[in-house]
């Protein structure tokens, strides 16, 4: 088991944080390994808030640098 | 993938699985990926959960061959896929009281779960973004998840990734070649009389004797700071490393990195969010690429890693729709 940080989103799904990359964050539903999604980390106030992206482009350019080298 | 024996529990060398699936040695009571001491019970399953949504298909698959295939093509995106996908593996136990095992269920990943996952990431409709609409982060609060299931939405992701072309299109994006004007479309938003005139060039000035030019790099943070959306930060200033004449020389990437500097300087983490992320406390490019990870494979500052940030911010910026005007490059003269 490992501990991973983990939010509720506006769905009302919790979900855990597996990655950060730049302001990206990937998340899981621990619940269905399928149910994944990609926000923006925005901070706003010192507060930190995750932010749906902006258009189709960067959620593929997010996708992009998802793996790691060994991976 | 790691084999052992299943009756000892010991873990089998490489050379000898290789020699194993070569067809040239056999081997009996084994195991993957668990120690089973003392016991020939078949191999444990993994906790691979079904996938619903898209229709399954079952395969015959001898187990050796499966193997083989994933030895052969151990970083094969293709491998992983089968590797999430199969909810149970075939193991030929040569032990006549063990039961063989049912054949693996195979799903595939691709359309259905790229669309879910774009759909539950972007965002469809210019909403309220105020802090109160968005999910808070709380780095305290924390749970506990099974590595199996971190492991299939790995793989998942990346099988995803590799199914909708998306390195391809990264690597396009590297190119340049879909760069459009876009450069200029942000101009345009800076320019208060419409005349398309980039930050760069408005803060470019000729020395004393003309004979050489200098770059006003605080008068380009303030324009990039204050004159402009925060939304619009990443974009503008990428125009802005563009426009500095995208030269790789140090001389270049010293100024293109007081820009940064100086923009760390003025942005604030209530009015400028985004641009605050990405340059407080960033006194050059160094340490702003390392900051917001344009590193290479070695983990070092790569300005490579940097211009497909740039050109991705660019391009989604201008899906808001702003007008593209001609544009004039800056007349830089010689030193």
């Amino acid at each position: 088991m490992i501990e991973l940080e983990q939010i509720m989103l506006e769905n009302g799904v919790a979900y855990s944080i597996i990655r950060e990359k730049e302001s990206y964050v990937y998340l899981i539903n621990p619940q269905d390994e399928n149910d994944f999604c990609i926000r923006k980390n925005v901070t706003i106030d010192g507060e930190e808030y995750l932010k749906k992206l902006d258009s189709k482009e960067e959620f593929d350019y997010a996708l992009s640098i998802f793996k790691n080298e060994d991976e | 993938m790691e084999f052992y024996n299943s009756k000892t529990g010991e873990r089998i060398p490489d050379d000898l699985i290789k020699k194993a699936f070569a067809g040239e040695i056999k081997l009996d009571n084994v195991s993957i990926g668990n120690r089973n001491m003392g016991n020939t019970s078949p191999v444990q399953e993994p906790e691979i959960a079904k996938v619903e949504d898209t229709p399954k298909k079952v395969q015959e698959e001898p187990e050796f061959e499966f193997f083989k295939m994933v030895n052969d093509h151990a970083d094969d995106v293709k491998a992983r896929e089968v590797l999430s996908s199969y909810e149970a593996v075939t193991h030929r136990d040569t032990n006549p009281r063990t039961p063989q095992k049912p054949e693996v269920k195979r799903s595939e990943a691709g359309t259905t779960l790229y669309y879910k996952a774009l759909n539950a990431s972007i965002s469809l409709s210019k909403g309220d973004e105020s802090p109160k609409n968005l999910p808070k982060r709380d780095r305290n609060r924390k749970s506990k998840i099974g590595t199996t299931i971190i492991a299939l939405a790995l793989t998942g992701i990346i099988t995803i990734t590799a199914y909708a072309g998306i390195e391809k299109v990264a690597k396009k994006v590297n190119e340049g070649k879909d760069l459009s004007a876009t450069r200029e479309s942000i101009s345009t938003v800076l320019s208060d009389s419409n005349d398309s005139t980039s930050i760069v060039k408005r803060h470019t000035h000729r020395t004393d004797d003309n004979q050489g030019f200098w770059f006003d790099n605080f008068a380009m943070a303030e324009d990039l700071i204050n004159k402009l959306p925060d939304s619009a930060f990443d974009a503008a200033l990428y125009t802005v490393y563009l426009d500095m004449g995208q030269n790789v020389s140090n001389e270049y990437i010293d100024n293109f990195g007081r820009v940064i500097s100086a923009c760390g300087r003025i942005a604030s983490p209530s009015d400028n969010p985004i641009a605050y992320s990405r340059t407080n406390n960033c006194h050059n490019f160094e340490e702003f690429a390392r900051k917001n990870g344009f590193v290479d494979e070695n983990g070092e500052p790569s300005m490579e890693a940097y211009k497909a940030f740039g050109i991705t911010a660019v391009k989604s910026y201008h899906n808001f729709g702003v007008n593209v005007v001609t544009e004039e490059g800056p007349e830089l003269g010689g030193r």
